[in-house]
C-alpha cells in the first residue's frame, strides 16, 4: 500500500509540471500592462513603472520569469502579492484554515443527508417515497449555490436572527456558528449526486445472491439493509464523494464571496478582480495540488476498504 | 392523442417541465410586448419598492421594474447556455465519433485529455480563464463551451464503441463506404438520442455556471439584464429588498430544474430498453 501511494505521488510530478506551465502562461494572457495595473492607472512616471517591473521581474522574458517563479515554488516561495504587499504563502496560510473548516463542514452535511436519502430510496425503490426524494434532490442541485446561500441567510439570519448573517468569528469554535449556513448551502449541492449513486449501488447489492441468501436464512430486514447491502455499497459512494469535494472547491470561491468569508476562495476572486498575478497563480497551483491529492486519497481509501481492487 | 396521454402519465415530470420551459421561452421571446416597463428605465422616486399591483415583482435599487428585467434577462439567460452547448456539440460530436470509431492513439490521447479536464471543476477553470482572457459574456460562453466538450465527446465515444460492432456498420464496410460516410450518415443518427439527453442536461449545468460567472462579475456586464447578474445586484439589497434576488434565483432554479427533469425523462423515453436502476 505504501509503495503504491509513493508511486502514485511520483506519477503526479509530470502532471504538476504541465499544470504549472498552463497556470503560468494563462495568467500571462491577461490584457494590459501588469505594472500599470499594479499602481492603479495611467499617469505614473516611467521611472516608477520600471522600478516595479524590476522588483517583480516583469522586465525579463516570459521563460525567464517562469524559471524564477518555479524555482521559488520549489523552495516553498510563491512570490509576493502585487496588491497586498505580503508574501503569497503567508496570505494563503492565513486563510486556508477557514476554507478547510468550511469544506469539512460541507462534506459532513453532504454525507449526513445523502446516506439516509440514498438508503431510503433504495429500500423503497420505485415507490412514491423514492420518487419524491428524487424530485427534492434534483431541485436542490438546480439552485445556484449562492442562491441557496442567500435564501438560508434570509431565513435564518435576517428574519429569525438565529445565526450571524456573514463574516467570520474570532476562533474555530465561534466559526461553527458563522460557517453553518454557507456549509449547508455547499453541502446540499453534493447530496443529489451522492444519494443517487448510493441508491443504485444499494439496489444492485439488494438483488445480489448473498443478500438473497441472507433473506432466505431469515436475517432481519434491518440487518440486511445496514450490515449486508450498505457495507458493499461504499466504494461508488466514496468515489463520487471525491469528485464532489473537488467541485466544492470551485464552489467555495462563490460561497465565500456571498458570506464575506476570508478564505482562499474569496482571496482568489479578489486576486482575479485586481489582476494580482502572483496570488492567482499561487492559489491555482495550491488548488490543483489539493484536487490531485483528494483523488489519490479516494483511490487509497477504496483500496483499503475493498481488497479486491488491485492497486497497480 | 391516446399515446400522448399515455406519455404524460408515464413521464409526468418531464412533460410538465417541457410545458414550463415552453412557457418561459414564449414569455422571454414576447418580452417586448409583455413587459410592463422598459427594463432599463430608472425611477429614482420608486427604488426598492415591494411588489404591488404596479410592479408585480417590485423594483430594484434604481427603480427598475424587476418583472420586466426578469423577462428581458431571460433572453440572455436562455440563449447563452444554448450557445455554450452548441459550441460543445459542434466540436465534441466529431471528436467523439472519430475517437470511438478509429480507436488507437488518437482515442487514447483524447480521452486522457478529457479525463484531466473533467477532474477539475469546470466552474473553477472557467473562472480563471475568463478572468485572464477578459471578462464579458462572449468570453464566458466561449470558455465554458470549450470546457464542456469532454462531456459530449466522451458520451458520443461510448455510444460509437457500441455501434461500431453492429451489423449495419459491417454492411457499410462491405459496401465500400468511406469512413466519413459511415460515421456521419450511418453511425451518428444512432447516437442522436443519447446526444439529446446529454445536451439537455448540459443546458442546465451551463445555466448554473454562467449564472455563477455573472454573479462574480465575469460574465454579463451591466446594463444588460440577466438572471445571474440580477442575483449579484440582489445580494446587496438582500436585507431590505429580498424580492429582487428571490425572483431572479427562482427563475434560474425553475429553469434548471426543468432542464434536469426533462433530461432524465428523455433518457427513459428514448432508451426504454435500458431500465434505470
Amino acid at each position: 500500500m505504501l509503495r503504491y501511494a509513493i508511486k502514485r505521488i511520483l506519477a503526479l510530478i509530470p502532471i504538476l509540471i504541465v499544470v504549472s506551465f498552463l497556470i503560468f502562461f494563462m495568467v500571462r494572457l491577461a490584457p494590459g500592462d501588469p505594472a500599470v495595473n499594479m499602481v492603479g492607472g495611467a499617469n505614473t512616471s516611467e521611472e516608477i513603472l520600471s522600478n516595479i517591473r524590476a522588483k517583480y521581474h516583469l522586465d525579463k522574458s516570459i521563460p525567464e520569469q517562469y524559471t524564477i517563479w518555479i524555482s521559488g515554488v520549489l523552495k516553498g516561495d510563491l512570490g509576493t502579492s502585487y496588491k497586498m504587499n505580503s508574501s503569497v504563502v503567508k496570505l494563503i496560510g492565513e486563510r486556508i484554515p477557514i476554507t478547510i473548516q468550511l469544506l469539512t463542514m460541507s462534506v459532513f452535511w453532504g454525507v449526513l443527508f445523502s446516506i439516509p436519502i440514498g438508503v431510503m430510496s433504495a429500500v423503497k425503490k420505485n415507490t412514491i417515497v423514492d420518487k419524491l426524494l428524487s424530485v427534492v434532490t434534483s431541485l436542490s442541485i438546480s439552485s445556484p449555490v449562492f442562491f441557496t446561500g442567500m435564501v438560508l441567510m434570509l431565513i435564518f439570519a435576517v428574519n429569525l436572527h438565529l445565526l450571524p448573517t456573514y463574516g467570520t468569528g474570532e476562533n474555530i469554535l465561534e466559526n461553527f456558528r458563522y460557517m453553518l449556513l454557507p456549509s449547508l448551502a455547499l453541502g446540499v449541492n453534493m447530496v443529489a449526486m451522492n444519494a443517487r449513486t448510493l441508491r443504485s449501488s444499494m439496489i444492485q447489492a439488494m438483488e445480489s445472491n448473498y443478500v438473497q441468501t441472507a433473506i432466505a436464512k431469515g436475517v432481519s430486514r434491518r440487518s440486511i439493509i445496514l450490515k449486508h447491502a450498505l457495507k458493499n455499497s461504499w466504494i461508488p459512494f466514496i468515489t463520487i464523494s471525491g469528485v464532489q469535494v473537488a467541485s466544492l472547491l470551485g464552489g467555495t470561491s462563490i460561497i465565500e464571496t456571498t458570506f464575506s468569508i476570508n478564505g482562499i476562495g474569496s482571496l482568489l476572486i479578489n486576486g482575479v478582480n485586481t489582476t494580482d498575478y502572483s496570488v492567482v497563480q499561487g492559489l491555482a497551483l495550491v488548488i490543483v495540488i489539493a484536487i490531485l491529492l483528494i483523488n489519490l486519497l479516494v483511490d487509497i481509501i477504496c483500496g483499503l476498504i475493498d481488497t479486491r481492487i488491485q492497486l497497480k | 392523442m391516446k399515446t400522448f396521454f399515455r406519455t404524460i402519465k408515464k413521464y409526468p415530470l418531464a412533460v410538465v417541465s417541457a410545458i414550463i420551459l415552453c412557457i418561459i421561452i414564449v414569455l422571454t421571446v414576447l418580452a417586448l410586448v409583455l413587459a410592463p416597463y422598459d427594463p432599463t428605465a430608472t425611477d429614482i422616486l420608486n427604488t426598492t419598492k415591494a411588489p404591488d399591483s404596479m410592479h408585480w415583482l417590485g423594483t430594484d435599487m434604481q427603480g427598475r421594474d424587476v418583472f420586466s428585467r426578469i423577462l428581458y434577462g431571460g433572453r440572455t439567460a436562455l440563449l447563452a447556455p444554448l450557445a455554450v452547448v452548441a459550441i460543445a456539440l459542434v466540436i465534441g460530436i466529431p471528436l467523439g465519433l472519430f475517437a470511438g470509431y478509429s480507436g488507437g492513439k488518437f482515442d487514447n490521447i483524447l480521452m486522457r485529455i478529457c479525463d484531466v479536464i473533467l477532474a477539475f471543476p469546470s466552474m473553477l477553470i472557467a473562472l480563471l480563464t475568463v478572468a485572464f482572457l477578459g471578462r464579458g459574456l462572449q468570453n464566458a460562453i466561449a470558455v465554458l463551451g470549450l470546457f464542456y466538450i469532454p462531456m459530449i465527446a466522451r458520451m458520443v465515444r461510448a455510444q460509437v464503441i457500441v455501434q461500431r460492432e453492429q451489423n449495419y456498420v459491417e454492411a457499410c464496410h462491405a459496401m465500400g463506404y468511406s469512413t466519413l460516410r459511415t460515421v456521419f450518415i450511418h453511425i451518428l443518427p444512432n447516437c442522436v438520442s443519447a446526444v439529446i439527453v446529454q445536451a439537455t442536461l448540459c443546458l442546465g449545468y451551463a445555466m448554473l455556471d454562467l449564472a455563477a460567472l455573472s454573479y462574480l462579475g465575469l460574465g454579463v456586464q451591466p446594463p444588460m439584464s440577466d438572471w445571474g447578474y440580477m442575483l449579484s445586484e440582489g445580494k446587496q439589497v438582500l436585507t431590505f429588498a429580498p424580492w429582487l434576488p428571490l425572483s431572479a434565483g427562482a427563475a434560474i432554479m425553475i429553469t434548471v430544474a426543468c432542464f434536469n427533469f426533462l433530461g432524465d425523462g428523455l433518457d427513459d423515453y428514448l432508451d426504454p430498453r435500458r431500465k434505470r436502476v
